[in-house]
């Protein structure tokens, strides 16, 4: 499988924002997004609709695709602005003479389908939401189709929004940290709870290859492993490749450490990009990783807010000259949903 | 390619807590559209197909420890539906460990998250188990339960949810990623759904009457429905008795509009004619159409354009069985494939209630009464919000 096209939105190069206004999460940096989606369309959309809907058309711009084959989309909790818009209407307005609008936003295959209505693509269209797996699954299912046919041009992505409510939950049951902290802070343990963010990465995908086209050389999703089922499924995945970074998913809860530890000890020639230092942790957040790895692979750069482990020999190179041939994108969701995605050159 | 073989199957609505249950309503055309909403919604009104048990009697049913943890309404009716596919495939839980598990839900724990919501939203401490609110929890703990670890997701498409579960599970199989996969669905009555439909101006506040000229709209219902589907090789090996084969299936989208259907039906018609390629079959060797027959005037006018436009003048009989269950959103695809495995191996086509007369444009009449019958291949139709449109054909095995 090879990236042709690829399009993200992060919170890279916001977190003076979320310091400002004290936030206790990571939010994007939004795009203009009247660029590519048309301000009547935009009006209804929550902020992952948007962030999703934004990334897929731009991805297929850049490979050149006016109708993909067909659309897979990954989202943990989908429009979730939409549904807590939705359920405090039911409540202030006991029940009564209700806005659809929320309603209809809210399901989770809005984005999916809102990117088909938008460029009336009739095939193929698909919405995963487990967690952890809910981008792997795009990522899998696309895979299949391709080894069947690999003319086929594909639309995969991964988004998730924050919202208050969110993070309020998430802290309360001590899985979100209470505050924003600088990329240098994830070289340590960082006690308990993640740095809860959000994000959009959308990938046009084919069998077929281009000249530079990043090759997603393969896939593994491993559910509540051992750490001896994680360490073979990525040998299994790497073989006798040379890995030069693993974009790690460290979420700066330190009780999640022990898996990327391993991961990390057992290819100490490879560096690490620990990204949710500059992303946060959310359900699809693996689509992120995956955009940094092609990134990286492009154009040798990796974003100043993620925190790197430098462990090239020849260290002369700054970060933003990093000559990487394959990148690992190790990522799990509180121990239970692990992803492995090995990438490399065409 | 591997054949794709039906081996077992669990379903539980409001017409009966396991799939013997719900034959003999079907049989006996006894509807279970007595449910009137949920206990802290205003809308008492409205009819809905309402599992009769509570959350504790599930729980016992299940035989899980309500106490231990949340447990959503959804994880409770998708693990009772599990284990009666497990059980009915003559499978235990070692045999499930190199399967897969896909699962499908709409609003997955939201009963237990809008129980919460006022809570949290006037900043009172939320209870601290609350964590079943995403629609991968009733997944995750329906593989916990059988320790399925190969491969678990969960999808959200709206109501054709379950027959995608149903397609992608197939697919793992012919791509050789698993011998075996449990698929299907699971979906409780939620104030947010009812209240959502409800500002949609599609629900019937009497009983629904799909394919009717005078059809007022869709009546929710809840439920689940698993399959156990497998490699012919790997049924075969163990010696199963296959329930149905699955011919073939097709995903498309209308691409039209966010909620309603096209008026030609176009997403419907490229489902259907898809699945029929695929199967390598012409129209006229269907048999019976499930058909998705909400009761909402766009739905049953868009889908029988769609049919009139495949089957013509040959259109096989159809019906819709949410006159029975009402219309379990995510699960819907699922227990229609029960329904229709049913109707393969015992010979009863189960009929579409409440119908007086014919939509005028289309003039099709679907099947009136619970009739014997000797059918070889049906279709079965799932459609959606967002323009998901996906339907399942099933063999007699």
């Amino acid at each position: 499988m090879y990236i042709h096209g690829a399009a993200s939105i992060s919170p890279l190069g916001n977190l003076q924002h979320s310091k400002n206004e004290a936030l206790p999460y990571l939010e994007s940096l939004e795009p203009d997004y009247a660029e590519i989606i048309a301000p009547r369309a935009m009006r209804r959309m929550g902020k992952a609709v948007k962030m999703g809907v934004y990334c897929g058309l731009k991805s297929l711009k850049e490979a050149g695709v006016d109708q993909p084959d067909r659309i897979i989309v990954g989202t943990g909790l989908g429009c979730m602005s939409d549904t807590e818009k939705f359920l405090n209407n039911i409540v202030d307005d006991q029940e009564t003479l209700l806005n659809p609008t929320p309603f209809i936003q809210s399901t989770h295959n809005t984005i999916a389908g809102q990117i088909a209505l938008m460029i009336k693509c009739e095939s193929y269209n698909f919405t995963y939401v487990h967690r952890g797996f809910s981008f792997e699954s795009a990522l899998l299912d696309a895979e299949l189709f391709l080894a069947d046919n690999p003319s086929e041009n594909i639309l995969i992505g991964g988004v998730d929004a924050i919202t208050p409510h969110v993070h309020n939950v998430g802290f309360k049951l001590g899985y979100a940290k209470g505050k924003v902290f600088d990329p240098e802070a994830f070289a340590n343990p960082n006690g308990p709870g993640a740095l809860l963010g959000e994000g959009s990465a959308f990938f046009s995908v084919s069998g077929e290859p281009a000249a530079e086209a990043t090759k997603v050389k393969g896939l593994k999703m491993v559910y509540k492993p051992s750490t001896a089922e994680v360490l073979e499924a990525a040998t299994d995945l790497i073989g006798e490749t040379s890995i030069d970074m693993i974009v790690m998913g460290n979420s700066g809860d330190e009780n999640e450490d022990s898996f990327y530890n391993t991961i990390a000890k057992t290819y100490p020639k490879a560096s690490s990009a620990k990204f949710k230092s500059g992303v946060g942790e959310y359900h699809s957040a693996t689509a992120l990783g995956m955009w940094i790895g092609h990134e990286l692979i492009q154009n040798g750069a990796v974003h100043k807010d993620i925190h790197i482990v430098d462990n090239r020999e020849e260290s002369s190179n700054g970060i933003d000259d990093f000559d990487a041939n394959n990148v690992l994108i190790y990522n799990h969701f509180r121990g239970n949903n692990h992803g492995l995605i090995l990438l490399g050159r065409a | 390619m591997s054949r794709i073989l039906v081996t077992g199957m669990g379903a539980i609505s409001s017409i009966g807590q396991d799939v013997e249950e719900n034959y003999s309503s079907l049989c006996e055309e006894q509807h279970g559209l007595h449910g009137k909403a949920i206990p802290y919604s205003s809308l008492k009104h409205l009819p809905t197909g309402e599992v009769p048990f509570s959350n504790e009697q599930l729980a016992e049913k299940a035989g899980v420890d309500i106490d231990a943890q949340t447990w959503s309404r959804t994880d409770l009716l998708g693990i009772i539906a599990a284990q009666e596919a497990v059980q009915s495939a003559g499978l235990v839980d070692s045999d499930l460990s190199k399967a897969a598990l896909i699962s499908a839900t709409t609003v997955g724990g939201m009963d237990v998250y809008e129980q919460y919501h006022e809570a949290l939203r006037k900043k009172l401490d939320p209870p601290t188990n609350l964590i079943a609110y995403d629609c991968a929890d009733s997944t995750e703990k329906i593989a916990d339960q059988f320790g399925i670890m190969e491969f678990v997701t969960s999808i959200s498409t709206a109501c054709s949810s379950s027959a995608n579960a149903i397609m992608l599970g197939a697919r793992l199989i012919k791509a050789g990623k698993v011998d075996r996969a449990l698929v299907g669905g699971t979906e409780a009555l939620a104030r947010f759904t009812i209240n959502g439909f409800n500002s949609l101006k599609i629900l019937d506040d009497q009983l629904c009457q799909p394919f009717d000229k005078d059809r007022r709209g869709l009546n929710l219902g809840e439920g689940a429905a698993f399959l156990i589907i497998e490699s012919e090789e790997a049924a075969s090996k163990r010696g199963a008795t296959p329930l149905a084969e699955l011919l073939g299936y097709s995903n498309r989208n209308d691409a039209y509009h966010q909620t309603a259907s096209s008026p030609d039906g176009s997403g419907a018609f490229s489902a259907m004619k898809e699945t029929l390629e695929m199967a390598g079959i012409q129209p006229d060797a269907v048999d019976f159409i499930n058909a998705h027959g909400t009761g909402t005037g766009n739905n049953d006018l868009s889908e029988s354009i769609a049919i009139k436009r495949l089957f013509g003048k040959n259109t096989p009989p159809f019906s819709s069985t949410k006159s029975f269950t009402g219309h379990t959103l995510a699960t819907a695809g699922s227990i229609q494939a029960v329904f229709s495995i049913l109707t393969l191996n015992r010979g009863k086509a189960f009929a579409n209630l409440r119908f007086e007369s014919a939509i005028e444009e289309t003039d099709l009449t679907p099947l009136l009464e619970t009739t014997d019958v000797n059918y070889k291949v049906i279709l079965s139709n799932s459609f959606g919000f967002g323009g998901n449109s996906s339907s399942l054909l099933f063999g007699k095995a």
